[in-house]
């Protein structure tokens, strides 16, 4: 089974510290943080694409991994859509139609709207079966549809560890564990709906419904509107 | 008010919008003309044809607030104390005054301790607090936010409606991608393909869009 | 060396020796090694090694095709170390502060800004290579000429973007030309003597060696 631990994990930079400790088995991971709390330095760490100030990272079984980052102008390599599609060992044909580019495959992938460039990195991102995937602000840039569309791909993630940096408030996928930074330290939540209460960085939404003693079994919308119907 | 008529820029194209003091979201899909319609009103840009006239005068005749979607991407100077005083320091102003209003500033947005630091060194939020200070500097008549809490946390945001609200700039508009901020505002304008399909409170629109994952998500269950 | 105007003037004028001859350059290197945190500004920037390779490609060529390679290299790679102390001893608005005392308030904002902007977009870029490096790692692109062009481009991209949106924020704040700026310095203790020892330096290397001596 693959499993990514951190073993006493600390990253120090100029005037900021922080500290990781925690087993990240299968399945989808949350972590939440204030900007700046280091949810990106946390997210390098865990690729093993920044060495820790102290402490270890070690991935267990750990095959394939990628991280996806905030900006995805980072990781074109193609000079066409479609060539983009194929860096990543892809088939065009199949991935165009799924993110409305249909038309646009021999487009400079500069050249697409900044929503549109995310959703086709997402898209590429999300096809392949990695063992350890880290989405760092999937959803920046995604109108509320696109963000719905790729929740559903990511509450049907069935294998591998899947790790979401995010501060999204509203539209959320279904998660297995919950994690949080806070001054500094990365805190297990727990697994919701008990995690949930843990959750200093819960959305809104969702700490009005536990305060309403209306507990949601996850954080995905149909999670939520099933809690807030709830009599 | 905002009298936008007979606008037309590349796939923009408004007949008819005007808008009243306070704040207005912008929403609507990827590519449907928000920050286009931002630029315009901001002045950035100007309409290939019609007009956008706010209390009766063109945008670049008047101070204007501007804090674009990227923490990073709001500032011309590497420290703080000189990128709030920017706007200030571009128009000439006596060096006395200049000092007096940006130490105001740094004050009100709590900010007087970070004076001295390089903008690059600050956390996201403390960069949009930074990037608001910057803008409200000149006490524009109009701020505009082009989807800058796409990067921000839920803490980050109310601090920074916060300070908007006490800074009582008669017309804030910012396009957002978060409903539920969109939900709270005093009106909502929603863009498909470059053009106005609903525009008015809150209520007016959303229930235009009550089957779409645009509609506020506390809203299907209040 | 705190005051920006001795600093750069220091700089300006060992850079032009160092360049001039190859006694400038061995003078410049001995007034490297001891006014300034020599080896560590090395360990610290890191585009010294990858800039003092480049001019090694070009010095090779340069011996191969006949000219003086060994000399251009040695004194190109001690105008790359006063550079480098230069810009490592650079606060935030330094330039700002030195361009106005230079040229005044509009020339010398307009200069001070233009450096100011240039060494953010510096910092920026060394991380976005950074970035951009690791996800063709994760791609399983290699390193060589073929990633180097995805590189470029997505540098490229990323630096008009990024002149795109200074341009909006210099226009919305009212920029037309220059601006007001009251310059202020700060000075360290051995300032004077690095600045003093700099002009010494200087002088020793142009003038010709005949100068000092009666040659009979």
């Amino acid at each position: 089974m693959t499993r990514l631990v951190l073993d006493e994990v600390v990253a120090i930079r100029e005037g900021w510290r922080l500290a990781a400790q925690g087993t990240f088995d299968e399945g989808v991971h949350l972590i939440s943080g204030d900007v700046g709390s280091g949810k990106s330095t946390l997210a390098l760490l865990m690729a093993g694409l920044l060495p820790a100030t102290s402490g270890s990272v070690k991935w267990e079984q750990c095959s394939s991994q990628m991280v996806s980052f905030q900006f995805p102008e980072c990781h074109i390599t193609g000079t066409t859509v479609r060539e983009e599609c194929e860096s990543w060992g892809l088939d065009p044909s199949t991935i165009l139609p799924s993110t409305g580019l249909s038309g646009k495959g021999d487009a400079d992938p500069f050249c697409l709207s900044r929503g549109e460039l995310k959703r086709l990195h997402l898209a590429c991102v999300l096809a392949r079966p990695y063992d350890l995937l880290i989405l760092d602000e999937p959803f920046s840039s995604l109108d509320a549809r696109e963000k719905l569309r790729t929740c559903n791909i990511l509450s049907g993630r069935s294998r591998g560890i899947t790790i979401l940096f995010t501060h999204e408030q509203a539209i959320l996928p279904h998660v297995g564990h919950i994690w949080e930074i806070r001054k500094g330290r990365l805190e297990y939540c727990g697994s919701p709906p008990e995690g949930l209460r843990n959750w200093q960085h819960a959305p809104p939404l969702i700490r009005k419904l536990i305060a309403e003693g209306k507990t949601p079994q996850n954080i995905s919308p149909d999670a939520l509107k099933e809690a807030a119907c709830r009599t | 008010m905002i009298h936008i008529e007979n606008l037309r820029y590349r796939l923009l194209a408004i007949d008819f919008l005007s808008l009243n003091t306070g704040v207005t979201s912008v929403i609507g899909p990827n590519g449907s003309g928000k920050t286009t319609l931002l630029k315009l009103c901001a002045g950035i840009a100007l309409p290939e044809s019609g007009s956008i006239l706010i209390e009766g005068t063109t945008p670049r005749a008047m101070d204007i607030g501007w804090v674009n979607e990227f923490p990073d991407r709001n500032f011309i100077f590497g420290s703080v104390v000189d990128e709030v005083a920017s706007a200030l320091r571009f128009r000439h102003l006596p060096p006395g005054e200049i000092t007096q209003r940006t130490s105001e500033c740094r004050e009100r947005f709590g900010l007087t301790r970070l004076s001295n630091r390089a903008v690059g060194d600050l956390s996201g939020g403390e960069k949009v607090i930074v990037a608001l200070a910057a803008a409200l500097v000149q006490h524009p008549a109009i701020l505009i936010l082009d989807e800058c809490d796409s990067h921000l946390d839920s803490r980050c945001m109310q601090t920074s409606d916060q300070l908007i609200r006490e800074s009582h700039i008669p017309y804030v508009i910012r396009s957002t991608q978060d409903m539920e901020a969109a939900a709270e505002s005093d009106c909502v304008v929603f863009l498909e393909d470059g053009r106005v399909r609903h525009s008015g409170r809150p209520e007016q629109v959303f229930a235009g869009l009550c089957d779409t994952p645009f509609y506020p998500l506390s809203w299907r269950w209040r | 060396m705190q005051d920006v105007r001795l600093r750069t003037g220091a700089a300006t004028l060992l850079s032009l020796v160092a360049f001039y001859n190859i006694q400038g350059a061995v003078a410049a290197s001995i007034w490297w090694l001891i006014f300034t945190p020599n080896f560590h500004l090395i360990q610290k920037n890191r585009l010294i090694l990858p800039s003092v390779a480049m001019i090694g490609v070009f010095s090779v060529l340069l011996e191969v095709t006949g000219g003086e390679g060994i000399s251009y290299f040695f004194r190109m790679m001690v105008v790359i170390l006063i550079s480098a102390w230069l810009l490592s001893g650079q606060k935030k608005g330094d330039f700002l502060h030195l361009g106005c005392w230079l040229f005044g308030s509009r020339t010398g904002f307009e200069l001070g800004m233009l450096a100011e902007m240039a060494l953010q977009n510096l910092t920026t870029l060394v991380s976005d290579f950074d970035r951009i490096r690791a996800a063709e790692r994760m791609k399983g692109v290699r390193s060589g000429i073929r990633s180097i062009v995805p590189i470029g481009r997505v540098l490229v991209h990323s630096t008009i973007l990024r002149a795109e949106d200074t341009a909006e924020l210099l226009a919305i704040r009212g920029y037309v030309r220059g601006g007001t700026f009251v310059c202020a310095f700060t000075h360290g203790r051995g300032d004077y003597i690095a600045a003093f020892f700099a002009l010494c330096v200087s002088v020793i290397a142009i003038i010709p060696v005949s100068a000092f001596f009666i040659l009979s």
